[in-house]
């Protein structure tokens, strides 16, 4: 089964994605962003949902840390918007996240179509 | 069939409980608002402090409708039918408030003109199908068909794609809203040589006539409107008016004339109806 990592500090929406994505895939939970490169290297996953609005270092500085490791470049990354900014979502993206949901907006099977259409490329890569 | 936990209910109820009672303020704030727009006072801080509540708001809101919608589904276990039925009404009550809160949040930014626009090309039919989208659990509630006349081939705007977004949802919205059970509301597109026509059309309650002038007014609501749903801002077709202006658009409705079916159009006015076509205009990206 793919590993999905989700690294999101809002406890109720962790539990809301948690249930719902470990149905098809194993998931691991990071809730803050200490240490977060030897984590991601410890639990090796196959994609990455990424909070941008993370306390301490904020999501975007999380995917530069990535970008920057040969070996984890290749994850894809899809981010949680809060506000939708579409300044804010470019940016992600022209960072290199595959996708994005808006917290506001996104619904159970919007997530689970996000995800799998990721899981579905990296298979036929 | 096992139901739901006693326990889980109350949890549930604990976290909308909060809300709501910000929802209430929020909705106090609006009449407030509504006052001071109308006696011309300002109060900023306020202002900005309601608003910022209103932006806070809007996390937990989608997180209790999630949650809400997970319940329903059952994905924490069996729900029996009237148990459903309440958390149904819930999902619904939070997405309304959802509304109310985007209104608020949009209104205040086109009042501080801090409606920022990006103007790019937009694949308008992607777009509608997007927003489309969004609508899935209520016409299947309302059991009413929400039909696009998609074109075959695709058609690029000159436009802000997150505004043009607001229109739609608040057009598709309305015409669902006022539309009773089993109706329909179509999407389609006129192109014409400089602009491009979208026409959300809907079998619903109309606009009564001696009230048709005012419809794009601000905080103004129709008579029947406020009869079947209580609950709206009356800001939506204000904002949308605004924001296809600032297009170089045009907005306004036709009147379904039913025996004839054609439609009787004016900018601010016509027939007395059951039924209405929105149409507005967008600048082709050359």
């Amino acid at each position: 089964m793919k590993k999905i990592l989700i690294i999101e500090n809002e406890e109720t929406l962790l539990d809301l994605l948690y249930k719902k994505i470990s149905k098809d895939y194993t998931v691991a939970i990071l809730r803050d962003s200490s240490e977060i490169m030897d984590k991601i290297k410890e639990i090796n996953p196959d994609l990455i949902i990424l909070e941008l609005n993370m306390p301490d270092k904020d999501g975007f500085e999380i995917i530069n840390d990535i970008n920057a490791e040969n070996i984890f470049k290749h994850i894809p990354i899809i981010v949680i918007s809060n506000t939708g900014q579409p300044a804010e979502i470019d940016r992600a993206i022209q960072m290199g996240a595959k996708d994005y949901f808006i917290k506001t907006q996104f619904n159970p099977s919007e997530v689970i179509t996000k995800i799998d259409k990721q899981i579905d490329n990296i298979k036929n890569n | 069939m096992v139901s739901l936990p006693v326990g889980k209910l109350v949890e549930l109820f604990l976290r909308l409980k909060s809300s709501f009672l910000i929802y209430r303020n929020l909705k106090i704030w609006l009449l407030v608002n509504k006052l001071m727009f109308f006696s011309k006072k300002e109060n900023n801080s306020k202002n900005e402090f309601i608003l910022m509540a209103a932006h806070q708001l809007r996390s937990p809101l989608s997180n209790i409708r999630w949650a809400l919608k997970l319940t329903l589904a059952g994905d924490f276990g069996a729900v029996t039918e009237e148990q459903a039925k309440m958390l149904g009404r819930a999902y619904q009550s939070a997405g309304s408030m959802s509304g109310l809160i985007d209104d608020i949040l949009n209104i205040s930014k086109l009042d501080e003109g801090k409606l920022v626009y990006n103007f790019s090309p937009v694949s308008i039919v992607d777009l509608i199908e997007k927003t489309m989208q969004l609508f899935s659990d209520e016409i299947s509630r309302k059991s009413i068909q929400l039909i696009f006349e998609k074109p075959s081939l695709s058609i690029s705007v000159k436009g802000d794609s997150e505004k043009i977004k607001i229109v739609l949802q608040n057009l598709i919205d309305n015409a669902i809203r006022y539309t009773p059970e089993g109706g329909k509301v179509t999407i389609s597109l006129k192109p014409d040589k400089m602009f491009l026509e979208v026409m959300v059309s809907d079998t619903g309650i109309g606009i009564p006539l001696n009230q048709q002038k005012k419809i794009f007014e601000r905080f103004f609501r129709a008579n029947n409107a406020i009869e079947m749903c209580p609950g709206g801002s009356g800001l939506g077709l204000f904002i949308i008016k605004n924001i296809i202006e600032k297009h170089g658009g045009r907005i306004w409705f036709s009147s379904l004339d039913e025996s004839a079916r054609n439609t009787l159009q004016s900018d601010a006015g016509g027939k007395e109806n059951k039924g209405t076509i929105f149409h507005f205009t967008l600048p082709y990206n050359k």
